[in-house]
Formats: C-alpha cells, structure tokens, sequence
C-alpha cells in the first residue's frame, strides 16, 4: 500500500511539476498520450474502495469541438486483481468535459468496450474424458463504462500535463449463465501528456 | 523524457514484484477406507454411472448406499484433480444445506427438552441485536424458520454479497454481516402464507439456538455426532475445522463455458464462515448413520419426527418441506425424505426411501449453484443414477 501511495505521488508530482517547451495552441489535443494507474475491484459503485488490485493504461483521445468540452476517448488498461482474475480492456467513451474555476475540469463519459477477463487460478478443460490444464484462459465480456473525472488542464501556460482522477464503474455482460451482469470499478489516476 | 521513462520503469517494476502466484488449492490426502462389509444389489450399474459422470465432467464423486444388503459405498474421479489424488468414500464431501436438517434435529431436540417452543415468536430467544435486522420479527415464529414461511428475504442473493464474495474469497464472513444484506429489506409475504426457501432462515436459527445454547454447533456435537459416534462429521468444533487433509478440493465453471477452477480456498472460507445453514463436512456413511438414526427415532421422538414431516406445499399443491426436511418425488414414484445441497465448489444429497427402506448419499466436488454446459451433462445422469438405486 505504500508503494503504490509512492508512485502515485511520484507520477502526480511529475506530471504536475513537468513542462514542455512552448507548444503551437493548435498543436495541444492533438492525440495526447493518456497515462494512468488504476485500482480494480469486482464491486457495486462506490462499495469496496481501495487502492488493491492495481493496473495501468494507456489510451489518447480526440476533440470533438473546438472548446474541447466533448471529447472522444480510446484506452486500453491491464488491471492485476489475483482474486477474480487478471482484466484486459479495451474501451472508447464518449466525454463531455465542462470547465471549473482556474483551469480545472470536470468530466461525465460513458461508452462502450471489450473486456477479457482472466481466471485467477490454473484452469482445466475436460477433453475426451480427462481434465487436461489449459492456465489462467479467461472469457471475453462487453462492457458499458460510465465515469466521472475531476483534472486540471492549463492552455495557455502550454503544460505538458494535464492530470486528474477519475472514477469508472463498468457493467460487464455474459459473466455466466446465472450472473448474466457483473459489476467492476475503476479508480484511475493520470494524465494526459500533450506531446509537441 | 527521463523522467517519464523512468516512472515507467518504476511502475513496471512494482507490477513485477507485486505479482503473485495465487493459488486457491488446498492438500488432500491419499485415504484408504475401511473394507465395505455390505453389497449393493445394482452396484456395478451404479459404478459405470459415476464413471460416466466423472467422464461428463465432475471431478469426483462418492456415494454411499444403505440397505437390506447392509451398508455399500463408491467413489471415482478425484479428490484433487493437480495431485491426481483419487476421490475416496473416506474423503470428506461437503454437505452444504444438508446442514439444515441437522440444525432442524437439534431444534426439535431443544422443543423436546422444554428449552423452546416452535411456535414462540424468534424475539422470545434472539436478541434485539439480531432482531433488529428483521423485518415484523414479532410475526415471525421459530416454526416458520424451520419449514422456510417466514418470508424473510434470502441474504446470499444479494449482489452486494454476490460482488464481495468474490472479490474477497478469502473473507469470513460473521453471522452478522450476512444479516447487512437483508437490513432494511422487507418480508417477501405474509409470514405463514407460504412456502420459500430461504438460507437466512437456518443463520437466524442457529444464532438463535445460540442464545439458547450457548453454542449451536457444540449443542448439535453433544445431542447428536457424540451420540452416534459421527467421528468423521466436522462441524465448528474449533475455528479452522476445515483444515483436515480428508476434505476434497472444490471445483467451479466460474464463466459456463465447461472450464473448470480449483475454488477450494474460497469454498473452504466460506463453508466456514455459514452457521445453520451450511458448514458441515462428513463422509456420506456418517450421513447416512445421522439420517438413519433420525428416521428410527433415535434422536428424537417420533412425535417430533411428525412434526418434521408436517409439510409445506408447492404452489402446485404437492409437499415441499417440513422442519428442515425435503419431500422429494424421486423416478418411480418414489417419495425420498432428506435434504440436498449446493454450493460453489459441491453438491451433495441426502435422502431416505421409505418404500424401500434404503438410504443414499452422494458428493460432488463441482459447484452447482450456477448453471453450465457440465451440470447440464452431468443432470441426466443423476436422473439416471436415482433409477439405477431405486430399480
């Protein structure tokens, strides 16, 4: 738990404390590098939050408008969780991305993904009689995330990063036959990074 | 980019080190039973039958048969399919809510020894701690716990306790959390208008022949496993009383989709964790000698035994369930009297025939409390099996 408190810090700091050189305006969401930390948990929203189960993604994103209050989002994140199996997933969402006060943003999305999640144990395959093993195979899921961001963007100082946090709550289908709807969360934490 | 580079390089090695091999098998021994004394008159039939259901897709079964022929038992399969440890009669199955039946013989032991009245409402014995979780608990009598009218909504289906379970296998659960998930929820009819069966109804039980025992489990060990010398039934006689090397690994098709996962950690943990409605462990000749010496009025009298079998009806009018006792109307018109069980990583039934004086006990080491393409196999199989001892 401290480690992860660290990084977190560490890459918060980072990402704060970093700057580009002066970038063209035209130039600044032009598909940015989207960076975060995420902490998973097969749970209810809001319930069972903690800093477990940690992942990482990776994803860019492209403006709808110029303003750039809608927003659409491509990510793709691997999340660690040994208790119900390691997640692979791969989402787009659409956002819409209203400013606060000094440079601050607030942010509802919700979309639409592919979720492959592992089992997180060997696993065995009956074939011809025997159980043969076949490891951690897991199943493929659609899944609806919904989500909520708070960051912080500067344009005009011409920021390398803009960080923030952000919390999902994904709705995933087909878990099995008597759990036709499974409900995960993600709490992230990154930033974009606006390459020149 | 260094630094950018760098906290990458961070993060990655935290991934590195904070992967783990996470295992959720536990070790059974290889044990040799005890020669069977007795025969059973199909027995070869029955064999290739388990044979066949270890070839659909359960790992392992094991069976036990008493009758004229005296007391027969069978296993195939495995008890843990890694070590290709081979499934015994002397290996441990789990019961799962054939536990229920037991909590309900040691409730009619209690009414027999004055200590408590069926028809006394459960606030007469529980606590305001406990009561206060339930709804109109003052309508609700220790009778209608037993024989599942109360109306008390199920806790186990909850998806808050769904999602928890889990995301935290390796959780124990107190009797008081699984009454969380029922706070504020209200009575799903009547109680007595009908009949449903709910899980929760057997945790509030056994919490309430706490209060009047001081401890369920040791009360059921003292009036009923010490008595009939049920040395290989396991029952909360200390906190990780699971942990014998006799007891089979659990197996789930976690997805249906036929693949299966060593779940023994989580079913472990849980079993432990349920109080009266589930957590016992026995070899199917143990549960035969309890459902035997219950049916010969061993235990309790025969006036609490037609209590027992005082029964609620199904909606289509047939008997459903007595005080912890199933009806069940098996291939052949045959009435079996018993209970069986299911869990995530088990199955198990337990049923005496009275037409034709014989008692069966079986238990798999695959869950069934969800559906899947091997318990769809494996159904028609057990249909065949019941035919094949009632013949």
């Amino acid at each position: 738990m401290v480690r992860i408190i660290l990084i977190t810090l560490l890459v918060l700091f980072w990402s704060i404390s970093a700057k580009s050189q002066e970038l063209e305006i035209g130039d600044y969401n032009k598909l940015p590098l989207v960076v975060t930390i995420q902490f998973h948990s097969l749970a209810l929203p809001f319930s069972d939050l903690g800093l477990s189960n940690f992942g990482i993604g990776l994803g860019t994103e492209v403006n709808w408008n110029k303003d750039h209050t809608l927003v659409q989002k491509f990510g793709i994140s691997w999340l660690g969780n040994q208790s119900v199996g390691n997640r692979l997933i791969l989402s787009s969402q659409f956002s819409w991305r209203p400013r606060l006060i000094d440079n601050f943003f607030t942010e509802l999305k919700f979309g639409a993904g592919y979720l492959r999640a592992n089992r997180p144990t060997d696993s065995f395959k009956l074939i011809n009689g025997a159980w043969e093993p076949i490891g951690r195979k897991g199943k493929g899921m659609l899944a609806i995330p919904i989500g909520v961001s708070l960051g912080y963007e500067n344009f005009s100082e011409n920021h390398l990063f803009a960080p923030f946090v952000s919390y999902d709550f994904l709705l995933a289908s087909g878990y099995s036959r008597s759990i036709p709807l499974v409900p995960e969360t993600l709490l992230q934490i990154g930033s974009r990074i606006h390459f020149k | 980019m260094k630094t950018l580079q760098r906290s990458w390089l961070l993060i990655t090695l935290f991934l590195l080190s904070s992967y783990s091999n996470y295992l959720q098998e536990i070790s059974s021994i290889t044990c040799v039973p005890d020669p069977v004394t007795g025969s059973f008159k199909n027995a070869t039939e029955i064999i290739q039958v388990l044979d066949s259901m270890v070839y659909m897709g359960i790992p392992g079964v094991s069976i036990g048969i008493q009758s004229s022929d005296g007391y027969w038992e069978h296993s195939s399969g495995f008890a843990k399919l890694e070590d290709q440890i081979p499934m015994e009669p002397c290996h441990l199955i789990y019961l799962q809510s054939i536990a229920k039946l037991y909590l309900a013989t040691a409730t009619l032991k209690l009414k027999e020894q004055g200590k408590l009245e069926l028809d006394a409402p459960i606030g007469t014995y529980l606590p305001t701690r406990i009561t206060r979780y339930i709804d109109k608990s003052e309508k609700i009598t220790v009778r209608m716990l037993l024989n599942h009218t109360s109306g008390i909504p199920e806790y186990n289906d909850a998806p808050a306790y769904i999602a928890y379970l889990l995301q935290h296998p390796d959780h124990v659960f107190s009797p008081e959390d699984y009454l969380k998930y029922i706070d504020g929820r209200s009575l799903s009819f009547d109680p007595g208008s009908k009949y449903s069966y709910r899980n929760t109804n057997y945790l509030i039980l056994a919490l309430l022949v706490d209060v009047i025992t001081g401890d369920h489990a040791a009360y059921m060990r003292q009036e009923i496993f010490e008595p009939l010398n049920l040395r290989n039934t396991l029952y909360r006689a200390k906190p990780d009383y699971l942990n014998d090397g006799r007891l089979i690994n659990s197996y789930w098709d976690r997805h249906s989709d036929g693949i299966i996962e060593n779940v023994s950690q989580m079913q472990r943990t849980n079993v432990a964790s349920l109080i009266g409605d589930d957590g016992i462990v026995a070899t199917p000749e143990d549960a035969i000698k309890f459902l035997n010496a219950l049916m010969n009025e061993q235990i309790i009298n025969k006036g609490s035994l037609a209590e027992m079998m005082d029964w609620q009806l199904n909606s289509d009018g047939t008997p459903a369930y007595g005080l912890g006792l199933d009806y069940t109307l098996f291939p052949g018109e045959n009435i079996g009297f018993g209970h069986s069980g299911g869990g995530l990583g088990g199955g198990s039934e337990l049923y005496y025939f009275p037409e034709k004086d014989l008692y069966y006990c079986i238990g798999i080491n695959l869950g069934i409390i969800t559906e899947g393409p091997l318990n769809d196999q494996i159904l028609p199989l057990v249909e065949k099996l019941h035919k094949t001892i009632l013949k």
